[in-house]
């Protein structure tokens, strides 16, 4: 058996238009790791989570989970797995712990699991309120505690911090890290926030117009985009700078009054500035690109 | 089938506190409720009319307006309130993504359905006694403490009733399933009954699952079992419509 705990091969999805939503996906998550699933609105993020749990049918491809097909085996596998897609799916009308009864009657769990998830979501206080009356950050740790009610070895999250306020993010981006590291629990979680990855993921996976462009550990992510980060220089002569900087500095781009110079290390930064200084260029400002999802994916995309 | 069970019993409890819950009792009691109102208001004139039988008569005037409509447009109501629980909050996916399989959530959630129509039943049998005795405990004219109940009767009218509204049942089920919008099973429905309602006097009504109520009360009910052939056909849709709807549940390409 594979070291992963879900695995796709080669899944592609097309919507009844016609219009291709997935191509040729194959994923690996690692069992024992928070896998950020990273992408862009409309990116395919939802409908490769949908497949995985068989809320989609399948067209092409394989979906293998604890080393299991799914179409074989989705009760079993089902059994052994939580799951968040989009927005919270509660029962609106009944309290927080009558909404966990429900579940945890399907999922045969034992009565003290409720006050158990209650206690790990912190929402023991509130448990006898009505959903309705719930805050989206509390109807968003409710759908975990449902998730975890059977205390499954895999999470599957789709966009769990969408709509939260920044300490809701907090506290879930830590919930989401205590039950990785103190629950030992296998987490897959998707977003389109690098950032918010970046501060949970141990394995990340980058997916754009339905195709996967990076996946490996978090560090190979960092590396890369170290790689593709770029110092940004204000200069009063353009012409001149790059001139003074050919041979030892290649210029990538230039906009205006500005070059695009790719950025090494902090050490190579501060040569750079001395040889335009040296060479009577005036630099009137310096910046390391921030390189956001977006411009990142253009990276990765275009090598 | 102990998981089917429990699945059963989680979904009888998603409906608590809902309309559908609500709608049960009203459907239950208004009938017997509006008929004691006026047996106490009127006592005179309806101590009259029921004469020497009480029950019959009063069960005649409770299950008219009840064949007629109320019952037909009570089983379109609590089906699509039932299956609209999942879609108005999203849950159909959470459903889905739990470890439970299709036959289970379907048949569970079906025989939620029949355990409301049952119960709505049960209370209107109940209501009609309560009425009863309640009128006769106010005005000791009627003759209700002194006749026995038709208890007989009132089983067979129940049962029979019953059976005219199974192929109703799949087939409202049937299209709450497919339809996200909750307007969507009711106008359907109600725009079946009313056809039927129309067609009643046609030959071929036997065929149609939107009259059998009718069928049941007003043409056919003290005329022995032989004429009572649609509630075989109702047996018919019900079984058919009901594989049908299992079968596309199960072959649906997109959930929740």
């Amino acid at each position: 058996m594979s070291n992963y705990i879900i695995e796709t091969r080669r899944l592609d999805f097309l919507f009844r238009s016609g219009q291709p939503i997935l191509h040729q996906l194959s994923l690996q998550i690692p069992a024992g790791s928070i896998y950020g699933f990273l992408g862009p609105n409309g990116a395919g993020k939802t409908t490769t989570l949908r497949l995985i749990l068989g809320l989609l049918k399948k067209q092409e491809g394989s979906i293998t989970l604890f080393g299991k097909e799914l179409a074989g085996h989705r009760l079993d596998i089902l059994g052994r797995l939580g799951s968040l897609i989009e927005q919270p799916s509660l029962y609106l009308h009944l309290s927080g712990r009558e909404n966990l009864e429900i579940f945890r009657l399907s999922y045969q769990c034992p009565k003290k699991r409720v006050d158990e998830v209650l206690e790990i979501v912190r929402l023991k206080d509130a448990a006898s309120k009505k959903v309705k009356a719930y805050s989206l950050g509390m109807k968003q740790r409710l759908s975990i505690a449902i998730a975890l009610l059977h205390d499954p070895e895999l999470l599957i999250l789709d966009e769990p911090t969408n709509g939260l306020d920044p300490s809701g993010i907090i506290e879930t981006r830590e919930l989401i890290k205590s039950l990785n590291r103190e629950h030992s629990k296998t987490i897959m979680v998707s977003s389109h926030m690098l950032a918010e990855v970046e501060k949970m993921a141990t394995h990340v996976g980058i997916i754009n117009k339905g195709k996967l462009v990076f996946q490996g550990a978090l560090q190979e992510l960092q590396q890369l985009k170290s790689k593709q980060s770029a110092i940004e220089i204000e200069v009063n002569d353009t012409a001149k700078a790059q001139r003074v900087l050919n041979g030892h500095f290649p210029v990538k781009q230039i906009n205006g009054s500005r070059l695009l110079v790719d950025f090494e290390s902090k050490e190579k930064t501060a040569l750079l500035n001395r040889t335009l200084i040296q060479q009577d260029v005036e630099v009137y400002q310096m910046a390391l690109t921030q390189n956001d999802l977006e411009n990142l994916f253009i990276e990765i995309t275009s090598e | 089938m102990a998981t089917f069970i429990i699945n059963t019993k989680a979904e009888l409890w998603k409906c608590r506190k809902t309309a559908a819950y609500w709608i049960t009792l009203i459907a239950g009691i208004f009938i017997p409720l509006v008929m004691w109102l006026m047996m106490t208001i009127d006592a005179k004139e309806f101590v009259r009319d029921f004469g020497n039988d009480a029950w019959q008569t009063l069960m005649r005037a409770c299950w008219q307006p009840t064949a007629a409509f109320l019952m037909p447009m009570y089983v379109i109501l609590v089906t699509s309130l039932v299956v609209q629980i999942e879609y108005r909050n999203n849950t159909w996916k959470q459903v889905y993504a739990s470890p439970r399989s299709y036959a289970d959530i379907f048949f569970s959630k079906f025989l939620v359905i029949h355990g409301l129509i049952l119960t709505a039943l049960l209370l209107f049998n109940l209501s009609i006694l309560v009425a009863g005795y309640g009128a006769n405990a106010i005005h000791g004219t009627y003759k209700f403490f002194d006749t026995a109940v038709p208890w007989t009767d009132m089983l067979t009218v129940t049962g029979k009733m019953y059976t005219a509204v199974l192929a109703m049942t799949a087939i409202q089920y049937w299209i709450s399933l497919r339809f996200k919008n909750f307007i969507a099973p009711i106008g359907i429905g109600l725009a079946l009954l009313i056809t039927g309602i129309m067609i009643v006097q046609w030959k071929h009504v036997v065929y149609y699952p939107y009259a059998y109520t009718l069928l049941t009360y007003f043409k056919n009910l003290n005329k022995g079992n032989a004429v009572l052939v649609h509630l075989n056909y109702s047996w018919i849709w019900f079984v058919g419509i009901t594989l049908l709807a299992f079968w596309d549940t199960v072959k649906r390409k997109e959930r929740g």
